[in-house]
């Protein structure tokens, strides 16, 4: 998957649509066998002529087939299913180049699951994050949001995810709008710790460093609390927004807090605009 | 529910499974017995049609109750909905109901088992959980291996409430730590539990093994379960002489969650289990 634009991601869309004939030769062999044991009821049958025979057999027969079918079905939504788990374990690893050699399976066959489709496709949004397609990601939000494909807090994340893809991909109008309108809707605190880090990314992203750090002891709490690792990210922020603002001694603070949890470079391949921050201060010492 | 209350409804699914299995044995040879009497040369018309009647019949039950299993299933999946919007009397009643209802197929009774566990679990009733997470490994006998796993944690953790870490490493030694084959969720279940039975157990050598990739699944958790395992694995380090490594992790607990003293460490991980 050397690149991940619109189309890309419009075709994953369809391929893994759900086939909606895929019960159909099921249902076709469910009645043939139906009709088979009612047969010897509604018609007489010599049992045992060999026609007897065939329909005492028919029926049996009929059931392995559709036993064989359900379990050539169960086997691949398994399959399936297991492939994304082992995908989305890698992404939680930041193990990409696995996440990349799971993903093309994937996206090339019909998911039956909405939920199991909606993880794949959040999957391939943030592959492409990753390789600086915010277009495509955005795009990707967009469609999970648009059909809902996908459980309610999948479908909330999907929101906060495309403001950020849409912040990263210069529409700022855009991503302002939805940040604004995210801003009213309730959400459980860890998904508004999430929102909170994106809010800090575009107020220093525009240069709005004052709103940046405006109720900082308030942010700062609620990153700590629901972040966990991930609070490094925000401190980079923060240390950007008290930097930019000539506040060195709390930019090289938040700086070293961010760094004793996330690498500098981990920071800058998601976070650019702190890259003067990682020349002005020192990094923490990762012994480990 | 009581330990006792427990023990007894264990007792009771062991009988109800060993029956489930005497029926599932006896509708599956009447199929085929049936079946095959009907198609033998040696049986009359009348009786070929009757046994090909009862051959149907069975495989109608048998269906019958492959439906009923989906739904007992399905009530217990249901009731983990409850349990986590925090209704454990109305989860503790679907549950005992579904593990009780008979059933040809064990999945669901056992996963109404593990549920009523984890509801006396959110309860603090430690011994009560203990007595049906060992009962769900027991008749689960590597049919249920994910259920079996996450029972396994479960006891663990309720051995290090009752102060029995031996008991704890006992019933998660099976599970490999960093194991491709164990999902990433079930390795963040387990960390924290390994940990603290090692460092209830003094071992803390145990602890410092394969370090690196402790601390890249700590750091996954949520604060407060990420900051007591940095702290157990920062002691590891200062009591093996590696000061630097534990000045590093001591800090990155303090980043993650306000410092706790080391009597409180199990409270303070006691309550992120829940």
């Amino acid at each position: 998957m050397e690149r991940i634009d619109i189309d890309t991601a419009d075709r994953a869309f369809v391929a893994t649509r759900r086939n909606p004939r895929e019960n159909h030769a099921s249902f076709f062999v469910m009645g043939l066998m139906l009709a088979a044991i009612l047969v010897p009821f509604l018609f007489t049958i010599d049992l045992d002529s060999f026609e007897g025979r065939v329909v005492i057999v028919a029926p049996w027969a009929l059931m392995f087939v559709l036993l064989l079918l359900s379990w050539r079905r169960a086997r691949r939504h398994r399959h399936v299913t297991t492939a994304i788990s082992a995908a989305w374990d890698h992404a939680q690893l930041e193990d990409w180049a696995a996440v990349e050699a799971i993903l093309p399976h994937l996206v090339r066959h019909p998911i039956r699951s909405d939920a199991d489709r909606g993880r794949t496709m959040v999957l391939l949004a943030s592959l492409a994050e990753r390789k600086r397609s915010y277009d495509a990601a955005a795009h990707i939000y967009e469609r999970l949001l648009r059909e809902r494909i996908g459980d309610a807090p999948l479908l909330q994340q999907a929101q906060l995810a495309l403001a950020s893809a849409k912040l990263r991909n210069e529409e700022l109008t855009d991503a302002v709008d939805l940040l604004d309108r995210l801003q009213q809707i309730q959400m459980p605190a860890s998904l508004r710790a999430v929102y909170e880090v994106i809010r800090l990314h575009q107020q220093v992203f525009m240069g709005h460093y004052a709103d940046a750090i405006a109720n900082i002891d308030d942010r700062i709490a609620l990153f700590r609390r629901h972040l966990s690792t991930r609070a490094g990210f925000a401190y980079a922020l923060v240390a950007a927004a008290f930097h930019r603002l000539n506040m060195p001694d709390r930019a090289r603070r938040y700086w070293n807090d961010a760094t004793m949890l996330v690498t500098p470079n981990k920071i800058l391949e998601r976070f650019e605009i702190a890259r003067d921050v990682s020349q002005a201060y020192p990094a923490a010492e990762h012994p480990l | 529910m009581t330990q006792n209350e427990a023990s007894r409804l264990i007792r009771t699914l062991r009988r109800q499974i060993l029956f489930a299995s005497v029926w599932k044995v006896g509708i599956l040879a009447l199929i085929v017995v049936a079946s095959v009497g009907a198609a033998s040369a040696w049986t009359t018309p009348e009786q070929s049609k009757m046994l090909w009647a009862l051959s149907v019949a069975s495989a109608g039950v048998w269906i019958l109750f492959v439906i009923l299993g989906l739904r007992q299933t399905r009530e217990a999946n249901q009731a983990a909905v409850y349990i986590a919007t925090g209704r454990l009397d109305l989860a503790e009643q679907q549950l005992r109901t579904a593990a009780l209802a008979f059933n040809l197929h064990r999945r669901g009774k056992l996963l109404a088992c593990h549920n009523l566990a984890v509801v006396a679990h959110g309860r603090r009733e430690y011994e009560t959980a203990a007595a049906l997470s060992a009962g769900v490994i027991e008749l689960g006998q590597g049919a249920l291996r994910g259920v079996s796993r996450i029972c396994r944690i479960l006891l663990a953790d309720c051995m290090l409430e009752l102060h029995n870490p031996e008991a704890a490493r006992r019933a998660i030694e099976p599970i490999p730590l960093g194991d491709p084959g164990v999902p990433l969720s079930e390795q963040l279940l387990l960390l924290p539990i390994r940990l603290r039975c090692d460092a209830a157990l003094d071992a803390y050598d145990h602890i410092l093994i394969d370090l690196p990739n402790k601390v890249r699944r700590a750091e996954l958790l949520d604060s407060p379960k990420a900051a007591m395992c940095h702290q157990i694995l920062a002691d590891a380090c200062d009591r093996s002489g590696r000061r630097s490594e534990a000045d590093f992790l001591r800090k990155r607990a303090e980043l993650y969650h306000d410092s706790a003293p080391a009597d409180a460490r199990k409270e303070l991980a006691s309550d992120a289990d829940d």
